[in-house]
């Protein structure tokens, strides 16, 4: 699903914060990216998403050599993915509603039982009273509902979650990855980036561990709740 | 919760309503410009054509004495089939020997090439105009785009194609350049309609009639929908150009 190889990262002239990592993680998979405050979780997010060119080495995504994928067949592989930003970047001027749906919309789908769906699914985050309201009068963890919602919406085969439980309490951070991982049941390939990993122990899944630039990929083990 | 069709005003964000203001002004200033241009020509044209075929006739002293007669003679010439100049000369030398006859057209063509330099004038501060126009249509444009960068970066990021995103921006600049443009022709009309009743009201014949053809009214409605092309386009090559930028 996604392959690293010999991948090195620096902004501009700054310091390298990819040190020519190689890794592979299967399609299905459900990895917590973890380290310490940061190592460059985002960094390696944004690679995975292809907001970012390493500077050297190669990215993999569904099989595909990111480097020789011509510009034009980008589009249909970024609408595999959903993203949840660490600033969630929501359209402020839409509502709730059309925040969520925006993945259908790219992805060309019309009104009708979609529009239901969308509905449905902010209800079930819990936003249901807030489906026409727009983005600023909404509380960061709502926001960050929103968020996950959008993500998730379009039924994607990558998700990508950068620290979508930082602005939740506890009990809900727990349920956000519940919810996750009942989305890994059925097929979506799960990356989701977290300094919490005492939530990430709760869960049988296989960590994704950066430091010093390097990355190691962890073994999946027994969860001690699930 | 049923919708007809997805069509998210993705472009809409509230910060590039400057774009509809400078386009106001510039039509507005524009339109101005443009009949005082196209109405100096006429005006000179008109004033032209009346004073061609026309020769004066002095009478010099000796024939003036205490005969009622002016001492100016204007005498116009039938455009075809008329005396020519010669013919009258003749005929003016055989009752006032004195009497000096000239072409109006002699000391008219100084007075013509002054009017048409006016008009060049005219002309070119109107393409001054329009060229500052699109310089700041541009300007506006690149620089209220420029707040759309996240906006634009996400849909990216989210799949959607550089088309459609450009797309949503130039459809938001249509608009607001439309609504821009016709506010200012209106205004513009309005201030033509106020200038047309004081001129009245002076009854001063000295100033030109500001009237205009009709190829004059199809330039003066076409300004807003140039400015909103303008604006459509701009907005774009904008958006394309930033996406090619983006991984
Ligand atoms: N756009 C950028 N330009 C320059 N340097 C950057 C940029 N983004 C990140 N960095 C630097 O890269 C390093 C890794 O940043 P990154 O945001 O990926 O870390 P992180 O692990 O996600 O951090 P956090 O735990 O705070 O979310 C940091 O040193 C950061 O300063
Ligand atoms: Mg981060």
């Amino acid at each position: 699903m996604i392959r690293f190889q010999g991948v090195s990262l620096r902004y501009g002239n700054g310091p390298q914060v990819l040190r020519d990592v190689s890794f592979e993680l299967e399609p299905g998979s459900f990895h917590f990216l973890v380290g310490p405050s940061g190592p460059g979780k985002s960094s390696l997010l944004r690679l995975m998403y292809l907001a970012l060119r390493p500077t050297r080495g190669t990215v993999e995504l569904f099989g595909r050599d990111l480097t020789e994928t011509p510009r034009r067949e980008l589009p249909a592989l970024r609408r595999r993915i959903g993203i949840v930003f660490q600033d969630f970047r929501l359209l402020d001027h839409l509502t709730v509603f059309d925040n969520v749906a925006l993945p259908l919309c790219l992805a060309g789908l019309r009104a009708g039982s979609v529009c239901e769906h969308v509905g449905e699914l902010i209800n079930w985050v819990g936003l249901g009273h807030h489906v026409e309201s727009r983005l600023p009068v909404l509380s960061d963890g709502e926001k960050q509902w929103v968020a996950i919602a959008r993500a998730i919406v379009a039924r994607p085969s990558l998700l990508l979650a950068d620290e979508p439980t930082g602005n939740l309490d506890p009990d809900l951070g727990l349920r956000l990855t519940q919810l996750f991982a009942e989305l890994n049941k059925i097929g979506t390939t799960v990356v989701m980036a977290t300094h919490n990993e005492t939530l990430a122990v709760r869960f049988p899944f296989a960590t994704l561990r950066i430091n010093e630039g390097q990355v190691a990929v962890g073994q999946r083990r027994a969860g001690r709740l699930q | 919760m049923r919708r007809s069709e997805w069509s998210l005003p993705l472009g809409g964000d509230a910060t590039d309503r400057f774009l509809p203001w400078i386009i106001w002004l510039l039509v507005f200033i524009a339109a101005i410009a443009l009949v005082i241009a196209l109405a100096l020509g006429g005006a000179a044209e008109r004033w032209r054509a009346s004073q061609s075929g026309v020769i004066t006739v002095e009478l010099g002293a000796a024939a003036a004495g205490n005969l009622p007669i002016p001492l100016l003679i204007d005498v116009r010439l039938a455009p075809t089939g008329g005396a020519t100049l010669d013919q009258v000369r003749a005929a003016v030398a055989v009752v006032a020997p004195g009497a000096q006859v000239d072409d109006a057209g002699a000391w008219l063509a100084p007075l013509a090439r002054t009017v048409s330099a006016v008009r060049t004038v005219g002309y070119g501060v109107l393409a001054l105009i329009g060229l500052a126009s699109i310089a700041t249509v541009v300007f506006t444009s690149t620089t209220g785009l420029a707040v759309h960068r996240d906006a634009m970066e996400l849909l990216h990021l989210m799949g959607a194609e550089d088309g459609f995103i450009a797309d949503q921006f130039q459809r938001q600049a249509l608009i607001m350049g439309f609504l821009g443009g016709l506010a200012g022709l209106i205004l513009a009309a309005g201030a033509f309609a106020l200038f047309g009743a004081m001129a009245r009201g002076l009854e001063a014949p000295l100033l030109p009639r500001l009237s205009l053809d009709p190829a004059g009214f199809v330039l003066l409605a076409a300004l807003p929908f140039a400015a909103a092309i303008l604006a459509m386009l701009v907005a774009r090559l904008t958006v394309l150009r930033a996406l090619a930028r983006l991984p």
